[in-house]
């Protein structure tokens, strides 16, 4: 069964055409006792161009930090991010971010909150709106442009949110455990969703975590991440068939056997992290 | 809602009218037969032609109008530089350390107290009432944009931040937004404190305005003068706050969705 980890396709492809380049990061916090943490430490880590990378760990594994660093929200204690080559400075446009936490704009209506963006870029009003207004159309919200997030369904604000990163047209996606708070159900039709995103305009996406399954049902490549310190234990690659459906793939016989493999590495893990208390 | 229906919305309305009159009634009736002294508290038939009397002359208006200015004044310049300062504590967290004591102290002042004081620094004339008036809004807006500040959501400004938004498309897309049901909640206390803290400064030494007529009025033992004025003042302070609800209603829309 280890064949599976030792055989990735993806290898010679992600060194040819690296989009995103993660080298050597550390990330140390200092507390207000003036006690040092070492959030992340030693992460290497390539990205190929129009690559879907989940990376899955323990909560509290810094995951969500290596997330704002790649996003250029934190400046690493060491270490660089390498974007088509060059080195990241900060906030980076072709980057879009979607938060964990419900980041909508609580006093706009849903078509402000998909314009936001556009808006922020200076793109006159007509213009932003009318682009906001395919998106909603696109993903089946006709009707709600003018509602408050507050009327919508936890599913339908995690949608706006999507197509609001999505009017900016990023080259890359970064999704913070976006579906975390979701029931099954709605969970499952938005990784349908993001599954056909993925097979329409071939983002790149950075998807973190902590839900195995999900991680295997969308992504080429799982990532997996160690308690704190936090570095990256391996590398799975998923060599499941695209294109692939959140209903159906998981029940695949190579699902489960991917999904028992990389359970095995991870439990080890969730019982180290166990014993250190 | 706390009263659902447009029936018992009729009933809450006429208890309402029901109430006013028995009080009116027993007031005018009473000082008729002479179970009360009308040198004391007037009767409404007397304040009711004394007001009319005053809007027909014309005689009330300049003072209507000098009070409001003054009010206004005190309310407008308060809450700018009570917003600016509240927002400017809150981002530079050291300065507002430093500050804190002092200004809590300045807090615990009776701020009308000062009346005297700002008469003698700034003259009988309309700068020292507005003084007045803007010391109290300003703690007020002071502390409900401070608070507000504090409570704007990291992960919301991190969303524009990431979008490539500046400083000042962030404060007018997020802080500014975010703070303003706190703003209005302080917008709403500052009303009245702007319209006392002007009345209290012409009690103090004026030749003018609505408080100048209240305690001109008391001077002479004119007392109908007298609840003619605080009529005017109450007219005065519920069409302010209707103005608040109003705005209240257009700013807030997406929060009473919520309910």
């Amino acid at each position: 069964m280890s064949n599976v980890r030792m055989l990735n396709p993806l290898t010679n492809l992600v060194k040819k055409n690296t989009k995103l380049w993660v080298r050597d990061l550390n990330q140390v916090f200092t507390s207000t006792s003036g006690k040092l943490t070492v959030a992340i430490k030693n992460v290497n880590l390539q990205i190929a161009d129009q690559e879907f990378v989940a990376i899955v760990g323990p909560s509290g594994c810094g995951k969500s930090t290596l997330l704002n660093i790649l996003a250029g929200l934190i400046k690493p204690s060491k270490g660089d991010v390498l974007l088509d080559g060059k080195t990241m400075n900060g906030i980076s446009s072709r980057i879009g971010y979607m938060s964990q936490a419900d980041s909508l704009l609580p006093w706009r209506t849903v078509l402000d909150n998909v314009a936001l963006g556009l808006e922020i870029k200076g793109m006159p009003k007509a213009q932003r709106n009318s682009v906001a207004r395919e998106l909603i159309a696109r993903t089946g919200l006709n009707g709600f442009e003018d509602s408050y997030p507050s009327e919508l369904s936890g599913g339908m604000r995690k949608r706006v949110a999507i197509i609001r990163i999505l009017a900016l047209d990023p080259e890359i996606l970064f999704m913070d455990e976006p579906f975390g708070a979701l029931d099954v159900f709605t969970k499952e039709v938005l990784q349908d969703d993001i599954l056909k995103l993925w097979q329409e305009t071939k983002k790149t996406i950075v998807f973190v975590t902590h839900d195995l399954t999900e991680a295997i049902t969308l992504a080429d490549r799982v990532v997996l991440m160690t308690s704190r310190p936090s570095t990256i234990k391996s590398e799975y690659y998923i060599p499941l068939t695209r294109p692939r459906s959140a209903l159906e793939t998981r029940f695949e016989p190579q699902f489960v056997e991917i999904q028992k493999l990389i359970w095995n590495d991870l439990r080890t893990e969730l019982i180290t992290e166990k014993g250190d208390e | 809602m706390i009263f659902g229906s447009a029936k018992k919305k009729l009933t809450v309305y006429v208890w309402r009218m029901m109430i006013t009159t028995i009080f009116l009634s027993v007031w005018e009736l009473g000082v008729r037969v002479k179970a009360f002294d009308a040198f004391y508290i007037s009767q409404p038939s007397e304040i009711y032609k004394d007001l009319i009397n005053l809007f027909v002359t014309g005689e009330v208006l300049p003072h209507i109008a000098i009070t409001m200015e003054e009010a206004l004044l005190g309310l407008v310049i308060g809450t700018i530089t009570g917003v600016s300062v509240g927002f400017g504590l809150g981002k530079f967290e050291s300065v507002a350390k430093v500050l804190d004591p002092i200004i809590m102290a300045l807090y615990g002042i009776p701020k009308l107290t000062l009346g005297p004081l700002f008469i003698l620094w700034f003259g009988m004339g309309i700068k020292s009432k507005v003084f007045i008036a803007l010391i109290s809004v300003f703690f007020l807006t002071f502390f409900s944009a401070y608070s507000g500040f504090k409570n704007v959501s990291p992960a919301l400004i991190d969303t524009v931040r990431l979008m490539g938004a500046t400083r000042g498309q962030i404060l007018r897309k997020i802080i500014l937004p975010s703070c303003v049901p706190w703003l209005l909640s302080g917008l709403r206390a500052s009303l009245g404190a702007a319209l006392l803290g002007a009345i209290v400064g012409e009690y103090i030494a004026a030749n003018s305005g609505l408080g100048w007529m209240v305690s001109n009025a008391s001077g002479m033992y004119n007392t109908t003068r007298v609840f003619s004025a605080i009529v005017i003042l109450s007219a005065l302070m519920a069409f302010l706050n209707y103005c608040v609800t109003l705005l209240d209603k257009r700013l807030l829309k997406w929060r009473v969705l919520t309910e």
